[in-house]
């Protein structure tokens, strides 16, 4: 017999009271613990429209009838239920809400009970997220889940981010999580306006963040889908994970209006040790090299390029309505300065969510709308190839006996844009100059619309309901360059001026139905069934022109070039991903608990006929707590034990790899004039189809002495299929590589989170945190290949160098190359076969049968272990909490001081680092790639440190400076120090290095080379409520 | 209970369809997963008009240039005629300048695979066009007369891996089959295929072009490619084992022929200046019987001055790199125009576009290097103290080395890339092939007047050169080849055939026999294990 409760039984008893007498009720709602009043809670009648919330004193009254049941609930505390009995007063206080079984958790296609997941699912909420000086959701959430390593790629405000959930499962197809915004996939490929010859001797910060549009103030909450068996509902997306976020909406009431701001300061926080100019000159002296090359000046480059950088940040936002509608709009304005001047990162943002309910509750309309203005000053330094490279490479190379300013009259008086630069020398550039004169301005507007209504079918049957979710995310970039003739870069060809303009939409139309219902007060059922369609497409244009008269036009009037150097550029592409998707929750007194999903996906990337792919996951728990053998067991709040199956898929390959392609390519010259040509442009694979994770995954979560210790501790175990490579096929081929699925990648970990409130005591409260995962990744195929190269060196004289290597039985990140043995006749002996020929104090190398160096494996990129430590202390008004982040174990290739560690250097009038100058090489050796410059980069960053304090006699403050319900002061530090064996700018770097094979370049990971330095920041924060 | 169980069952069907649905339906419509094409084709909506055949072989004859980078430097760098020392922290490169110098590259020296690719890249666009050319809509005409272009530049792509590699794969069709890839032919079966290909297609070339064409196949650029595997068809017919190279028959008279069908074409002089062959206007020149075209825009140009100017010298920022050897800077005359292509000694600012060679840079202020040293080239390899550097070319300083300005510098270019056209073939080869051919059959006086035939532009007054003896006169053909084609990539395929490839040299010591042929790049025999790897290797 099928009982109906929920919805409808609480129906029918709001119904039942109708037929008593009205009064009012009034009462006060406080803070449990404090004892201080709480405004703004909702007070409902259980079963009705009917509500009020509390006042700034905590005060409330509502009309009721005796036997109606009061409803206290308040974001962060227990709701309470209170039923009206004969006294006229109720006062509440109101429990603040630890146990967060009962929270609800984001899963995509609708929410779970945090009690019933069953699949590897993590949550940060906003209050528990990082603070400072943060720009981007992914900062949000960095170090604080086990098992999700975020890596910020440097330190340029709006940088890219490398995020890896459970290690990368890829190799050619991209390795980032899908990001999910309210329901809406997000396209979060690189969308910022490419520069036509970026690069090389176009210098630019290249790649930018996508989701910096996005404010992370306005973010409420992060869902973190780990395993396959939660992701597969995302399907040929959900390999590398999900991170489905969520904004926040407004709550009925009365109007809340609330404000946060802060001022952070940045200060560049470790120094390269590169000679100072009385060093310079003394080693030119040393070593008798000619001296026309040494100014009067002495100049730190890295001081002159480099300022204390001032950002702020401010957050209106306001919101309430009725228990029908409620509504929040939020404006952000973000300054972010960079370090480097004349860079940095300003965003205005807006948000409006709107939510109604009408039709008795059955129809729920949820609208969110964001809009988001920004602006990247890029800093014009690029890292990768070009022996003259960008910014921070002249910051390197600079000459400290040289001046900023040129004193071009010889009267002692220089202006500020007077820069000096080297006579007759173009290859080194003034640091300075590069940066105040080259322009790297780009604009984006973005706009991420979604719309979703639910609708129960009440009349058909209970708990049905319908949904309807639509999306748009649209975004337009104009960027533009100019390095004007007067810089030694362009002074050849009189300037150039770059304008590029790129367009990325998506669509999305999801339609899907749910069937939640119990059975016998024992069967939980739940059903969710539906079809989803996306649509991306991206198009641009790209226009440049050299040979300007005069700089004066900069990037405004590119006509104003010299014709015969204009080029032009534009494409657009467009891919589709169709999808119908389904899943099963059940659970028995919640007691045995199956989760079973299918989604079959079909994109348009690849081959005709495999286009469709299917991708189930099944998971099932059992609380153990809830066994009789535990039962008595007064410890145990929770006990859960989880195991899970699933497949997912990665797509993200790009478009138009399984067909064959003609484009224009091969330009050739005939008849003194160019020749347009068609050729191949991809080498098609009909065959082609996604690559396919499978993983399994044990978990168990506990929760003990009463949620004074809870976390969970999982093993998981994921292989990639079919994994996606791109490598050289048999010659002739018109294009020398295709993309094939052709290899096999195993990560196996176990990811571990420990909390525990360790004091208690009235006024004082203290919680530690802990989360650690240890993952081991293992390339078990490349497709009959025994070695793919990547990890491009740069640097003068270290082109065409690769430094890592893909080979089965290893790692992804392996570090391949010459062994470095130590000094000749210092380390090594002067007659041994490795320093035959070799001047004394010259490096040596390890040698093969052929006396040449021997290639070998010297280390790898990723580490044994990642971990995070929390500390939340609280006294009366004050708290004050840490975050330290660390990393064990992995290696770091430091490129930038392999190039910079040779005094021959000063052979080129040209600096380098203070320890090369008392290393035994002699003056003329020439750097060489070995594993010398392979550094034990583990580190434990002091992420964070906040002290606050909350203002809890707020009602003394208001009468002072008006209606304050909540007011709390910070400061925080960001990186504050770092420990770590690693010498260059920062262990956590990430430079682009990767070899390029056709189309699709191979990642590398691990290499540092001229990063943009990462800061230190302090902040103060002021948050306010109204 | 009956009615019970009925809605149970009834109930774990809908849930059970409900949640297979996704597995079976395939809405129409809704499900459409062509992927659209934006900006690019696909083939069948292409080859319709002349133009399009046009635009289909225009990348066939791009990748021409190509052959500037790997195929032109192994052929110097692996000779006594050029080397990339490493200049203080510059141009280590992982080694592999120096490994083509010292003869001890390997399966993954770089170089071999860029020329096995660049080769095979030409093959593979042909046979792509050659193709779709069968059923394309134009005229039987244009299909002949294209398809002998095809066929001519993909023998001569043919060539190149021949030169480089030996034995081949041999392929006509568009595609090759990843997972049925083709094994090598030998080296002699790479010699009759470009043999008999151009053969048969030299009858549909026309004698010339059109100015608007210039530039493309003629009849005498198939001429002239079969003088030169003539003229080397011992070394490409015989097998190569670890200890060297155990020649095929002669073909003397053959490259005889071949030549001399070009020579009494009517359609090529000798210009009147040596260096006519090499200024940015070389197209007009009258000797060129087979050239790429370059122009002076980006992707387009040719670079040969960036390779070897000082970065200090023009405001392109050259690349300070490749130098000749003293011994072949001395192995001109003084009174040899043609010395002047080198630069040596105090360079100053004026580089005096429209100049060539050694007139450059002759004016202004003297140049210094970065360090502030004088900018003078010396013949000599020296290190940062001016003391000579010995066995390996590492630690020499920033102006060492003559340098090579034998194409003039382009005042139109952008950035690196010059409009100078590059000659494969000129006329004063084939007379050299034919003077070569004659004295190697005995006939030491015929050979020794066409050698003098094209010394006698470059000296005033003459300096014919006169031999005693065969061998004498074998030794003067060598040395002349090396002056007058110095930097046309013929030196490797030349020391090669006079058997002193592996001598030593400044910088490198006797090498193995068979480093007469490179080794099949790792990556290739990684993407096609039916290739095996040459003897040696």
């Amino acid at each position: 017999m099928v009982k109906r409760i929920l919805l409808f039984s609480i129906l029918m008893l709001s119904c039942a009271s109708l037929a008593l007498a009205q009064k009012t009720v009034s009462g006060t709602v406080t803070d449990a613990e404090s004892g201080l009043p709480l405004p703004g809670v909702n007070i409902a009648i259980k079963g009705t429209l009917t509500g009020t919330t509390t006042g700034i004193d905590g005060e409330y009254s509502i009309q009721a009838n005796e036997g109606d049941v009061l409803v206290f609930s308040f974001v962060g505390y227990q709701t309470q239920e209170i039923p009206v009995g004969p006294s006229n007063v109720i006062n509440v206080a109101l429990k603040v809400d630890q146990v967060l079984l009962d929270e609800v958790v984001v899963v995509g296609y609708g929410t779970q009970r945090r009690a019933n997941i069953t699949g590897s699912a993590e949550r940060v909420i906003a209050e528990e997220a990082n603070v400072g000086l943060i720009n981007s959701p992914e900062q949000l959430f960095q170090g604080r889940v086990a098992g999700v390593n975020v890596i910020q790629n440097g330190g340029e405000p709006g940088a890219p981010v490398t995020v890896r959930i459970r290690g990368g499962t890829s190799i050619s197809a991209s390795n980032e999580p899908l990001y999910v915004i309210d329901g809406v996939p997000i396209d979060n490929s690189n969308s910022s306006p490419q520069l036509i010859g970026e690069g090389g001797n176009t210098p630019s910060s290249g790649r930018k963040n996508p989701l910096v549009f996005l404010n992370p103030n306005d973010i409420e909450s992060v869902d973190i889908l780990k395993d396959a068996s939660a992701a597969a509902i995302y399907g040929s997306r959900g390999a590398n994970g999900v991170i489905l976020i969520t904004t926040k909406k407004g709550r009925a009431g009365q109007v809340q209006v609330d404000y946060d701001g802060y001022i952070s300061t940045s200060t560049f926080a470790k120094k390269l040790d590169l000679l100072t100019a009385d060093e310079y000159r003394a080693a030119v002296r040393r070593f008798g090299l000619p001296e026309n090359n040494l100014g009067n000046a002495n100049t730190d480059w890295q001081d002159a390029v480099t300022r204390d950088a001032v950002s702020q940040q401010h957050n209106l936002s306001f919101g309430g309505g009725t228990t029908a509608t409620q509504y929040r709009a939020s404006v952000s304005y973000l300054n972010n300065e960079g370090i480097i001047i004349d860079s940095g990162l300003e965003r205005v943002s807006g948000r409006i969510n709107v939510n109604h309910k009408a039709f008795d509750d059955r129809l729920r309309i949820d609208t969110r709308l964001t809009g988001s203005f920004f602006n990247d000053n890029r800093a014009p330094f690029n890292q990768t190839g070009g022996f003259e490279g960008g910014l921070l490479t002249n910051v390197m190379k600079y000459n400290p006996t040289l001046p900023v300013h040129a004193d071009r009259n010889g009267d002692g008086v220089v202006g500020s844009d007077e820069f000096f630069e080297i006579p007759g020398q173009t290859s080194v550039r003034n640091p300075v100059a590069m940066a105040r004169q080259i322009a790297d301005i780009t604009k984006t507007t973005r706009i991420l619309g979604s719309f979703k209504a639910d609708y129960d079918f009440t009349f058909l049957t209970q708990g049905l309901t319908g949904t309807v979710n639509l999306g748009l995310d649209r975004q337009q970039a104009s960027r533009r360059y100019f390095i004007p003739g007067a810089n030694p870069l362009r002074s050849s060809v009189n300037g150039e001026a770059i304008q590029s303009n790129a367009e990325f939409s998506s669509e999305l139309v999801e339609v899907y139905g749910t069937y939640a219902r119990v059975f016998e007060e024992k069967h939980n059922v739940s059903l969710v069934g539906g079809y989803s369609f996306q649509e991306f497409t991206q198009e641009g244009f790209r226009a440049a022109a050299q040979g300007f008269v005069t700089d004066l036009f900069e990037y405004n009037n590119l006509a104003a070039g010299s014709s015969n150097t204009f080029r032009q550029e534009s494409f657009k592409q467009k891919s589709r991903l169709i999808s119908f998707f389904s899943r099963l929750n059940y659970d028995y007194k919640g007691r045995y608990i199956l989760s079973a999903s299918l989604r079959r996906d079909g994109s348009s990337r690849f081959g005709k006929d495999e286009k469709w792919g299917i991708f189930p996951a099944v998971t099932v728990g059992w609380r153990l707590s809830d066994e009789s053998f535990l039962k008595g067991i007064k410890a145990i709040n929770d006990l859960k034990l989880r195991f899970g199956w699933g497949v997912t898929g990665n797509q993200e390959i790009g478009n138009l790899r399984s067909l064959p392609i003609f484009g224009s390519a091969g330009n050739a010259v005939i008849g003194e004039s160019e020749v347009s040509g068609v050729a191949p442009t991809n080498f098609p694979n009909p065959n082609l189809k996604w690559e396919e994770t499978t993983q399994f995954n044990v978990g168990l979560d506990y929760d003990l002495w009463g949620s004074r210790v809870y976390g969970s501790v999982e093993w998981y175990s994921k292989t990639t299929d079919d994994l996606l490579l791109e490598f050289e096929v048999p010659q002739p081929a018109a294009v020398p590589t295709r993309l094939a699925n052709a290899g096999k990648m195993k990560n196996t970990g176990v990811d571990f989170s420990l909390n525990g409130v360790v004091l208690d005591r009235g006024d004082l409260f203290l919680e530690l945190g802990a989360t650690f995962n240890a993952n081991s990744n293992e390339i078990q195929n490349l497709g009959g290949r025994t070695q793919i190269f990547t990890g491009r060196a740069s640097g003068a004289g270290l082109s065409q160098i690769n430094t890592q290597i893909l080979t089965p039985g290893e790692p992804f990140g392996t570090f391949f190359g010459p062994k470095f043995l130590g000094f000749c006749g210092v380390d090594v002996d002067q007659n041994s076969a490795e320093c035959a020929g070799l001047e004394q104090g010259s490096q040596a190398f390890e040698l093969d049968a052929q006396g040449n160096r021997k290639l070998q494996i010297i280390g790898n990129a990723q580490p044994d272990f990642t971990y995070g430590l929390t500390a939340n202390l609280t006294y009366k008004s004050w708290d004050f909490s840490f975050f330290l982040r660390g990393e064990q174990g992995r290696d770091v290739f430091n490129n930038t001081a392999l190039e910079y560690s040779s005094k021959n250097l000063l052979n080129t009038n040209v600096n380098f680092l203070r320890s090369a100058l008392n290393d035994p090489t002699p003056l003329a050796e020439a750097p060489v790639w070995s594993s010398r410059w392979v550094q034990d980069a583990s580190f434990l960053r002091m992420e964070n440190i906040t002290l606050g304090y909350t203002f809890k006699n707020v009602k003394a403050l208001s009468s002072a400076v008006g209606m304050i319900r909540r007011a709390r002061i910070y400061v925080a530090a960001n990186n504050l120090f770092v420990l770590t064996p690693y010498d260059g700018f920062d262990p956590e770097a990430n430079t682009e290095a990767s070899a390029s094979v056709g189309n699709i370049p191979i990642t590398s990971l691990g290499i540092d080379y001229t990063n943009y330095p990462r800061p230190r920041t302090f902040t103060a924060g002021i948050s306010l409520g109204f | 209970m009956n009615a019970f169980l009925t809605r149970k069952t009834w109930t774990v069907v809908l849930l059970a369809a409900a949640f297979l649905a996704p597995a079976a339906v395939t809405l129409q419509g809704c499900t459409n997963l062509d992927e659209e094409t934006f900006g690019v084709i696909t083939p069948d909506q292409f080859f319709k008009t002349d133009a399009e055949i046009v635009a289909a072989l225009a990348p066939v004859y791009a990748q021409l240039r190509a052959m500037m980078w790997n195929y032109h430097n192994i052929s110097e760098l692996t000779s006594d005629e050029a080397i990339v020392p490493v200049r203080g922290t510059d141009w280590d490169d992982g080694g592999h300048w120096r490994q083509l110098h010292q003869h001890n590259w390997d399966a993954l020296t770089v170089d071999w695979n860029g020329a096995w690719v660049d080769a095979y890249t030409g093959v593979a666009r042909a046979n792509v066009v050659l193709e779709n050319l069968a059923n394309a809509d134009v005229d039987q005409s244009t299909k002949d007369a294209v398809s002998a272009e095809l066929r001519y530049l993909r023998a001569f792509y043919y060539y190149q891996l021949m030169d480089l590699f030996g034995g081949v794969p041999i392929v006509e069709e568009a595609a090759v089959d990843p997972d049925n890839p083709p094994s090598r032919a030998s080296r002699a079966e790479v010699f009759s295929f470009v043999e008999s290909e151009l053969n048969a297609i030299r009858g549909a070339l026309p004698d010339r072009w059109d100015d608007a064409n210039l530039g493309r196949a003629t009849k005498w650029a198939a001429d002239a490619l079969l003088a030169k595997i003539y003229l080397n068809a011992r070394e490409f017919t015989g097998t190569i084992s670890t200890s060297g190279i155990q020649r095929g028959s002669d073909r003397w008279q053959d490259a005889i022929t071949a030549a001399d069908r070009v020579i009494n074409s009517g359609q090529f002089s000798l210009a009147g200046d040596y260096f006519d062959n090499f200024r940015v206007d070389n197209h007009n020149s009258p000797e060129i019987i087979f050239q790429v075209g370059h122009l002076g825009k980006p992707g387009l140009g040719l670079n040969f001055i960036m390779r070897t100017l000082h970065y200090n010298q023009i405001p392109q920022t050259p690349w300070n790199g490749f130098s000749t050897l003293a011994e072949r800077f001395e192995s001109f005359e003084d009174t040899d125009r043609r010395k002047n292509m080198f630069l040596v000694g105090q360079m100053f600012s004026s580089p005096n576009e429209g100049c060539i060679g050694a007139e450059c840079f002759s004016s202004g202020d003297p140049l210094q290097d970065r360090v502030g040293n004088p900018l003078a080239f010396t013949e000599e390899f020296l290190d940062p103290n001016g003391n000579p550097v010995t066995g390996s070319p590492i630690g020499v300083n920033e102006t060492s080395g003559v340098r090579i300005l034998k194409w003039e510098i382009d005042p139109a270019r952008t950035g690196g890339d010059n409009g100078n056209n590059y000659a494969f073939f000129r006329l004063a080869e084939m007379y050299l092939i034919k003077a070569e051919a004659l004295i190697r059959q005995g006939n030491v006086q015929g050979g020794m007047d066409l050698i003098n035939l094209v010394r006698a532009r470059d000296f005033d007054p003459d300096e014919p050169l006169t031999a005693s003896s065969q061998e004498e006169a074998l030794d003067m053909v060598l040395a002349e080849r090396g002056r007058e084609l110095f930097w046309e990539a013929t030196r490797r395929q030349d020391l090669i055939r006079f058997d002193q490839f592996n001598r030593a040299w400044e910088f490198k010591p006797q090498s193995e026999g068979f480093r007469v042929v490179g080794p099949v790049p790792q990556v290739q025999i990684d993407a096609n294990p039916n290739l095996t790897q040459n003897p040696g290797y």
